[in-house]
């Protein structure tokens, strides 16, 4: 066995350790282990967030573009960083706002309540776990990778093993899962992809001297269009590269716990505020990196590989190992919150809706645990016999679910007519379109992005599928109207509400109206 | 027309309340108008789950809203004393006991289901069940624009429009 194999051993065993003490602590009350330790701090919660938002993408296939288109790659980045606030300011609020009103809990949930058809969600649903399936598988790969590179096993075991690591993780252990073991990782990585880039930098003499090295070696890495002009004057690929990351989590399925606090909470905790700001610094980094290994490690035959090598490039192995354990168990915990996610829904949604309505509590922990193995199994039958890359896998997951929700969701707050047929269309036919764009490689022969081209189906569905179905009632274009907001209130007191409280802020309200206990 | 209630202590008193929401936006002026009384129930249960993870089976709890029938997951212990406060004050409950109990449940196994890593669902006994109210406080805010109104959590200094 490699040292750096004992290194990733070492690794885990020593975040299930960290993981054990933690949970054994708090075994007084399971609340404390549901609740995920929710007293940490701010600071400490936003490195946690941000590990594990940390997925194989990042690490894998953010670079590997960068390596071999240059500064096009950065398109994608830019999506990431300002779709992220556009959507909020432009459609969160209102959507907030909307799901508030309605009291729906996630995405799904809320397309189906806004729409009002039991169709809406099905659909929805299924649309959905596909293709988180498929982001998931995305994870799979880049765990096959990683420990490759750490293990020097062949790849077909190590991804085997990765997988056999991942399920087993997510489906009886988890226990490493805990806020501290998150936050420990949070750091490895930050300093690790910072550390790399700072020495990659003063090795090239900044940004400027890798421009100037990238420029000499091919100018066209340096352009917008991608290495050898391969997308000039070709918007619509690069407007759907844009768009495909601001949008496309709109898919993913929060399940949203609701809190109540049992203490005074006298300080305002910004954790949110913190991890926005990570993510805006971080989501340059690996792109970065990517362009730095076109000049460093030009003949990397595996570009998915570029921040593993770099790693090994620039660090002594012990430190190199770490960094490599760290993004394992990184890609361990976003698989792990997905597939639990995705499991929950599959036997909650569509099995005890639809199969089995009086299924037992066991039976559907059954159910969810055997959709999570049976996704294993799966990912490693394709990830072994028609591997593709990590990122053809996450943009086609992320493609796919953006023109499925993306032209619903915008149209649920700023379409009052807009309806149930006219969603299930724009559902249908912009997940469908991109499906068939993508296997059929239209792209090359259109030099349309296939995430454009779905949008323009969805949009289309929309418009003409409206026309044939009814109008929303009466409660739904009420909330509608609510959904605008209230301008009285100013924004700095609008911004700091808790949406948690909007049950009891509404039952309230009606109680001061009448200024008696209300009725029914 | 009085009435003896359990509620959660209030933490937050007028004059934090108006200070908290002063600092956030100083143009404006805040009063505050009232105190009324929102019903839960809180319900605790045993998690017969005995393991090397939970050496002594855990306790999880959960209040449920007893006008929309929503369930929470609560943080710590809650502590209960008894006040005497006025029924104008008091907001009436729309969920009954039974149906309160039911939801809990329901809320606990979802919760279970999608945050512990588990074969099986473990058993869960009720140890505890309460009646409660928490106080919150009616508070408006005016300015240029005009009025608007916000109900703040008077236990945790979370507030909401109205």
């Amino acid at each position: 066995m490699s040292s750096d194999a004992i290194v990733f051993i070492i690794y885990l065993l020593a975040l299930l350790f960290v993981g054990l003490y933690f949970s054994r602590k708090a075994s007084k009350s399971a609340d404390q282990y549901l609740l995920g330790g929710r007293n940490v701090g701010p600071a400490v919660t936003a490195l946690t967030m941000q590990s594990t938002s940390m997925s194989g993408y990042m690490f894998m296939g953010g670079p590997a573009l960068a390596f071999q288109q240059g500064w096009y790659a950065l398109w994608y980045a830019l999506g990431d960083a300002g779709g992220a606030i556009v959507n909020l300011s432009v459609l969160g609020k209102r959507m907030r706002r909307m799901s508030e009103i309605l009291g729906a809990l996630s995405p799904i949930e809320y397309l189906e309540k806004r729409y009002e058809s039991g169709a809406v969600r099905i659909i929805g649903s299924v649309i959905s776990i596909i293709f988180l399936f498929a982001y998931v598988f995305a994870q799979f790969i880049a765990s096959g990778k990683a420990l490759e590179s750490l293990t020097g096993l062949p790849y077909t075991w190590a991804l085997i093993i990765g997988v056999g690591v991942i399920i087993a993780y997510t489906v009886t252990g988890g226990y490493l899962a805990v806020v501290w073991t998150d936050f420990i990782q949070g750091i490895i990585m930050v300093v690790g992809v910072v550390g790399i880039a700072i020495l990659g930098f003063s090795k090239l003499g900044g940004l400027s001297g890798l421009n100037e090295r990238l420029g000499q070696m091919d100018a066209s890495y340096l352009s917008i269009w991608g290495k050898d002009l391969a997308y000039i004057g070709q918007w619509g690929v690069v407007l759907g590269a844009v768009l495909i990351y601001s949008i496309g989590y709109m898919g993913l399925p929060h399940v949203v716990v609701r809190h109540m606090s049992m203490k005074s909470t006298k300080t305002v905790k910004s954790a949110i505020m913190y991890a926005a700001t990570w993510n805006q610094l971080f989501v340059f980094a690996p792109y970065l990196l990517g362009l730095m290994a076109i000049v460093l490690i030009p003949n990397l035959s595996d570009p998915e590989m570029v921040i593993p090598t770099l790693a090994y490039e620039f660090f002594p192995g012990i430190m190199a190992a770490i960094l490599l354990s760290a993004v394992m168990a990184a890609i361990m915990s976003t698989s792990d919150s997905i597939l639990m996610q995705t499991g929950t829904i599959l036997s909650r949604d569509i099995y005890q809706r639809f199969i089995d309505k009086n299924a037992s509590q066991n039976k559907m922990v059954l159910v969810s645990r055997l959709c999570i193995l049976a996704a294993g199994v799966i990912g490693v039958i394709v990830a072994i016999y028609q591997p593709p890359s990590v990122f053809t896998l996450v943009i086609f997951a992320f493609g796919v679910l953006g023109n499925s929700f993306m032209v619903p969701y915008i149209t649920s707050v700023y379409s009052k007519k807009s309806n149930s047929i006219g969603v299930l269309c724009a559902m249908i036919g912009g997940g469908t379109t991109n499906i068939l764009w993508t296997s059929m490689d239209l792209q090359t022969i259109t030099a349309i992005h296939p995430f454009l081209a779905g949008l323009v189906i969805s949009i289309l569905g929309m418009v003409i599928g409206n026309k044939f179905g009814s109008a929303p009632s009466q409660p739904i274009q009420d909330a509608f109207e609510k959904s605008k907001g209230d301008r009285r209130i100013p924004r700095s007191i609008d911004k700091n509400i808790s949406r948690d409280l909007s049950p009891e802020a509404r039952n309230i309200s009606k109680f001061i109206q009448a200024n008696q206990p209300i009725k029914g | 027309m009085n009435q003896l209630i359990k509620a959660n202590r209030v933490d937050f008193n007028n004059e934090e309340i108006i200070n908290r929401l002063g600092k956030l936006e100083p143009t404006v002026n805040f009063s505050v108008k009232r105190l009324v009384y929102y019903p839960y129930y809180f319900f605790e249960y045993g998690l017969d789950k005995k393991s090397f993870i939970f050496p002594s089976n855990g306790l999880v709890a959960c209040t449920i809203d007893l006008i929309s029938g929503s369930g929470s997951l609560i943080d710590s212990e809650p502590v209960f004393e008894k006040f005497i406060v006025s029924k104008m004050d008091i907001i009436e409950d729309l969920v009954d006991t039974e149906k309160a109990e039911k939801e809990a449940q329901h809320f606990i196994f979802r919760t279970i289901s999608l945050k512990m890593k588990i074969f099986k669902m473990p058993n869960i006994n009720l140890t505890r069940q309460e009646l409660f109210y928490r106080p919150y406080w009616i508070v408006q805010g005016n300015d240029k624009k005009g009025t608007f109104t916000l109900a703040v959590d008077g236990k945790s200094g979370k507030y909401h429009s109205l």
